[in-house]
């Protein structure tokens, strides 16, 4: 049979085709194989095992749909802590390496940060301290972790991840606590701990820091900066007769001398702090009343009306963290009573006014959310 | 014998020597040996810890060492701070099944040994030693020159003595009250039967630190997360977000299992309410300024009184037995100039009695090398499962460091005394021959 003189255009064409059909059985494949590309909001978080916890990506609307980004071995039941937010694609957490022997809270920690974008893995440190969860800046530039040494020395060390290098912010000898919070107009800010209660300090590289004020003279706790880095949300025990509750308290970090003013009415017990991405509200969870339940509330840090987010069927929230876009809410969901008899805990995405669980064998490990529009792994 | 045949001779005899230099345990074993230059052998009992729950009932009780200054139960003491007295020799035994779990999953031995099994001794790094992972008093040896003493033979491979002693351990951090640590129980007369006026001691037990250090178990550090829901203790949950004493009590409520089998019954135990201004003042910051007499605070409620375990009159003689050494084999001699096979030879130690015998086996001069340096060899009567390796002997071996020979032909021995049995210690005779000359420790010279 003799070929004419469009059997070539003819083939190619057919080739053509058959290229651009398997391209596109391919890129839809695909899709439904990361179904978390394209679906609005989505979570990062680890489910803890006992021998190493394995990171995914989920949508917030649906979390079963979860993507494995990596696994993070670690020494045996000391699972990873991770960094207070992400910053862009990337997440930041101390692990105790599998060759620890004897592993103790106090076994030097590595720093590590993983590109959920692409899964890569960048080893920073060797001598962070586990439970002390590192902090990124805004730009995501610089990462600042927490390191003692023998006889009650700390130090904040601070990463500058472009460069690869690092030096410490501020070192103290204390028999206490100082634990970076985040950043604020550039500078580093960090809580101390003593016996005068809870303090919030700044510190640039290279001066001494600056007291920005007394936050309470109990032990403060769940400490968030809002996303501008103008104000900062925690909570404090406030104390009376026949009982202690931990309540919301807010304070500007600009604009010179400050005082934190509470949020919120009433003296039942708040739990967790989440900022609202635009910075003007923080949602916290709250004591259930004698209906045995009680949902998260957002409060306003200025003006406006608070508003309560869709209740568990028992029990209370803890907020973990806002998406980006301001659509979901993740939280630590108790179906017990108090933070005395908190009962079961599970992590749950609030999300269109529907609660859905991140379930999972071990602990759910919140790492925070991907930024609109970024790809995963 | 020509001078080339000398020379050639005196070089291989320094090769050799080099080899068994490299070849031989490094002294820098040490470090991580502890008490021990090598990691001593230790019986695991068996996988339901019966025996060591059995051992912890005594040891609870001060039924096993009475009146021993390193396994005996002190008194506890009891009182408020003002008027604390000696009391009984008593602790709830739970607590030492919780501890035992939490510190070792309840392991004598790595965990690559079988259970109702001997082998390596379960040793962490910084030298806390079997279930109860003892380390104080265990991190260098304590006998005359620069040997273990019988006590830390004992620790290191025996049950029944780990255990007494994590007993008597736990009964000194209890004790330590009012002068060191506060006192959990001012309503209960801090009465040591009730398992929640334990509390302050646990967490001693692990670090007594302020909130924010980096082994700080104050249960109001802001980096645990507020709520938590109890410690499970089934595997599920990170350590890393736990207080210790909080992993205690969970494990007490939560009891682990062993191939779908509970190890115990769950034990109610309740953590002090930091919503009630009782426990949570105490336990503010501005009160953990030594001596902490502003932590005390009542017993965490409801509190609970875990009544004195019925142990058997006959335990202290069937847990320990009558171990006999006996030690089998023919006085030894090494060579060094016919093989790696001949420099070194094995000695057999059985327990001619009953129960489990704890050996140890010190050389009278530093080129001899012994291992393992301690040990156990089992009676009749101690459960020996052969299928998965088990045997009621124990085999040693005896080698050179050829490096710190004095002479090319030396002698030497290798006593092998039973720490917790009567009767006279066996000695081996070690003999070495190399066939060249040595001169000072250390080095060789070569013809």
């Amino acid at each position: 049979m003799a070929w004419s003189r469009r059997a070539p255009f003819v083939v190619g064409v057919i080739a053509l085709i058959a290229l651009l059909g398997a391209g596109a059985l391919v890129l839809r494949m695909r899709s439904a194989n990361t179904p978390a590309n394209d679906l609005g909001a989505r979570l990062i978080f680890a489910e803890f095992s006992t021998n190493a916890d394995r990171v995914y990506i989920a949508p917030a609307t649906d979390p079963a749909q979860r993507t494995t980004i990596t696994t993070i071995d670690h020494v045996a039941e000391w699972g990873i802590n991770p960094a207070i937010a992400p910053a862009g694609t990337t997440v930041a957490y101390t692990v105790l390496p599998t060759t620890t022997t004897n592993p103790r809270a106090d076994s030097p920690a590595e720093l590590w940060t993983l590109d959920v974008a692409t899964g890569a893995k960048v080893r920073l440190a060797g001598d962070a301290d586990l439970r002390v969860s590192p902090v990124f800046d805004a730009k995501g530039t610089q990462l600042v972790y927490r390191s003692s040494a023998s006889g009650g020395k700390q130090s904040l060390i601070r990463i500058d991840l472009p460069a690869g290098t690092r030096r410490p912010l501020y070192e103290a000898e204390t028999a206490f606590g100082m634990f970076p919070v985040g950043f604020s107009q550039g500078t580093l800010v960090f809580a101390t701990l003593s016996s005068t209660g809870t303090d919030f300090f700044s510190v640039l590289g290279g001066a001494p820091p600056t007291m920005l004020f007394h936050a309470s003279d109990q032990l403060a706790r769940d400490w968030r900066i809002s996303p501008s880095g103008d104000a900062l949300a925690y909570l404090a025990p406030v104390i009376s007769a026949e009982r202690v509750a931990y309540r919301l308290h807010v304070a500007k970090l600009t604009g010179g001398a400050t005082s934190p003013t509470r949020l919120g009415n009433g003296d039942t017990e708040q739990y967790g702090s989440a900022w609202r991405p635009n910075g003007d509200a923080v949602t916290v969870g709250q004591q259930p009343a004698a209906n045995g339940y009680a949902s998260a509330q957002t409060l306003p840090v200025a003006n406006g009306s608070s508003t309560t987010l869709t209740p568990p069927p028992r029990g209370f929230d803890q907020p973990l963290g806002w998406s980006t876009d301001g659509t979901a809410l993740a939280a630590r969901s108790f179906d017990g009573t108090s933070s005395a008899a908190p009962g079961r805990e599970t992590t749950i995405v609030i999300d269109a006014g529907q609660r859905r669980v991140v379930s999972g064998s071990g602990d759910i490990i919140y790492f925070g959310w991907m930024p609109a529009g970024a790809t995963n792994k | 014998m020509t001078r080339m045949h000398r020379a050639l001779l005196g070089t291989l005899g320094a090769a050799l020597l080099l080899a068994l230099a490299v070849l031989t345990p490094s002294l820098a074993t040490r470090a991580s040996a502890c008490a021990f230059l090598r990691t001593p052998q230790a019986y695991e009992a068996d996988s339901g810890r019966t025996a060591y729950f059995q051992a912890m009932d005594a040891a609870a009780t001060d039924n096993i060492f009475p009146g021993d200054a390193n396994f005996g139960m002190p008194a506890v003491e009891v009182g408020t701070r003002a008027g604390r007295q000696p009391g009984l020799h008593q602790m709830p035994p739970s607590l030492l099944r919780s501890i035992g779990w939490v510190e070792s999953n309840l392991s004598m031995a790595a965990r690559s040994v079988p259970f109702r099994s001997t082998g390596a001794a379960l040793v962490s790094f910084d030298c806390g030693h079997g279930i109860m992972q003892i380390t104080s008093g265990m991190t260098v040896p304590l006998g005359s020159n620069n040997q273990p003493t019988s006590a830390q033979s004992n620790i290191a491979t025996h049950y029944v003595y780990n255990i007494a002693r994590g007993a008597a351990m736990m009964a000194a951090k209890w004790n330590e009250a009012p002068e060191l640590s506060p006192i959990a129980g001012t309503d209960t007369n801090s009465n040591p039967t009730i398992i929640e006026n334990w509390y302050f001691a646990l967490w001693r037990y692990n670090g007594f630190t302020g909130p924010g250090a980096n082994i700080s178990n104050h249960p109001l550090d802001p980096v645990f997360s507020n709520p938590r829901e109890a410690w499970r203790c089934d595997g599920s949950q990170s350590r890393t977000r736990y207080p210790y004493q909080e992993l205690i009590y969970g494990c007490l409520q939560n009891p682990p299992s062993y191939q779908g089998a509970r190890l115990w019954t769950p034990v109610a135990a309740s953590l002090p309410n930091l919503t009630q201004p009782q426990y949570f003042t105490p336990l503010s910051v501005q009160n953990f300024v030594f001596p902490y007499s502003g932590m005390d605070m009542p017993t965490p409620a409801p509190g609970h009184a875990e009544p004195a375990p019925n142990v058997p009159a006959d335990f202290r003689a069937r847990a320990l037995g009558s171990p006999v050494p006996a030690v089998d084999g023919p006085p030894v001699q090494l060579r060094l100039d016919a093989g790696p096979a001949a420099a070194k030879a094995t000695v057999r130690i059985r327990n001619g009695g009953t129960g489990i015998l704890v050996w140890s086996a010190t050389p009278s001069a530093n080129w001899i090398v012994v291992d393992p340096p301690a040990g156990v060899s089992l009676g009749p009567d101690v459960p020996c499962d052969g299928a998965s390796g088990c045997s009621p002997l124990t085999t040693i071996t005896i080698s050179m460091n050829p490096v710190l020979l004095p002479n090319a032909a030396s002698s030497g021995t290798v006593t092998i005394a039973g720490t917790n049995a009567a009767g006279a210690p066996a000695t081996v005779t070690v003999t070495v021959k190399a066939d060249f000359d040595t001169g000072a420790p250390g080095t060789s010279r070569a013809y």
